[in-house]
């Protein structure tokens, strides 16, 4: 009878429930070890522990589905509330940092003068989904740490998730859009021909690399009138997508 | 930064700071002398979120019993029975205006 619920409690810690366990396992498995202890017949005491059981399931689901809304509700729209100030005080970093990095990315492409304006502009939602996370979360961290004392980690962290999110979008989703072309085509048509890669499956640097070779490959050594050796180049490149 | 929203009392909040008014009670006490209107599933959410707002205090009541955990016991704070007892006089207030209108 000692040991009711233990397993419960030990649950809970290790979930990290801290405030489920606290305000509700706790004290209403002190409740029920009470109400167990005092039932005298087995069957009173069978009957007291179903019902602190009961008790205590729908106890955990009140508190599961009210204490999100209310942490909710406190930390956003309350007076003071730390949510949006935190937002607020993260927006002038996170924007200096979207326009460094869109910078920074589209400088590969500004030497390419068969490129307009238009058409760079294209890349910027894609851009923006890596980018936009990495400015927030550096700039919340920013923020953080400029705000608590001991507070600098949070920037290590935010730097941490930039660089992790850079080399995943830069490395690891280029390398396995590839192998999942190669591996749909070898399991499609059951032949094993190493696949060219794609626009899509290139890092900004190879895609570059790979303009200018076709730029040069298919520029004539003379340009022909009605058709530059931009228009040429840039058809070629574009049908190898 | 302290927060400048009014102190609210629902229901069930005014039906356990009623019953704490003159003594300290234990969760389950609570249910059996509320007469069914306090529920075992409810009422330590309840509890939880008066002693969150500053209504109620609880302490572990070491000597209860020796089932291992210790009860917790609940009382009143004194900002719990100010919110009530304005609650109660907002209330009144209220009733005689609706009587008079």
């Amino acid at each position: 009878m000692r040991d009711h619920g233990e397993p419960l409690v030990r649950l809970t810690s290790l979930l990290g429930l801290t405030g489920l366990r606290d305000s509700v396992v706790v004290p209403a498995l002190a409740d029920l070890r009470h109400e167990c202890a005092e039932a005298r017949p087995c069957a009173a005491r069978t009957w007291a522990t179903l019902r602190g059981y009961w008790s205590i399931l729908s106890a955990s689901l009140v508190f599961a589905s009210v204490q999100p809304a209310r942490s909710l509700r406190e930390d956003w729209s309350t007076v003071g509330a730390p949510g949006p100030r935190l937002l607020r005080q993260a927006l002038p970093p996170a924007l200096v940092l979207i326009a460094l990095l869109l910078v920074i990315s589209l400088s590969n492409w500004s030497g390419d003068q068969r490129l307009g304006l238009g058409i760079m502009a294209l890349l910027i939602p894609g851009l923006m989904a890596a980018g936009l996370p990495q400015a927030i979360a550096i700039g919340v961290a920013w923020t953080l740490s400029r705000s608590r004392s001991g507070g600098r980690g949070a920037i290590g962290v935010g730097l941490l998730v930039a660089v992790f999110s850079f080399v995943f979008f830069e490395g690891v989703v280029v390398e396995a859009n590839q192998a999942y072309r190669q591996a749909a085509f070898n399991a499609a048509t059951g032949r094993h021909t190493p696949l060219p890669r794609g626009s899509r499956e290139m890092a900004f640097a190879d895609l570059t690399v790979a303009a200018n070779s076709a730029s040069v490959a298919a520029c004539p050594i003379k340009p022909t009138a009605g058709c530059s050796c931009a228009q040429s180049s840039s058809a070629e490149f574009l049908n190898t997508e | 930064m302290r927060s400048t929203k009014l102190p609210t009392l629902s229901g069930t909040e005014s039906l356990i700071l009623d019953l704490l008014r003159s003594e300290e009670m234990y969760g389950l006490q609570l249910v059996t002398e509320s007469d069914g209107a306090l529920k075992r599933g409810t009422v330590y959410v309840t509890l939880g979120r008066m002693e969150e707002k500053g209504y109620l205090e609880s302490s572990a009541d070491e000597n209860a019993d020796h089932s291992g955990l210790p009860r917790r016991k609940y009382r009143a704070t004194a900002l719990g029975t100010r919110v009530r007892d304005a609650w109660s006089l907002m209330a009144a207030h209220l009733s005689s205006v609706r009587r008079h209108a």
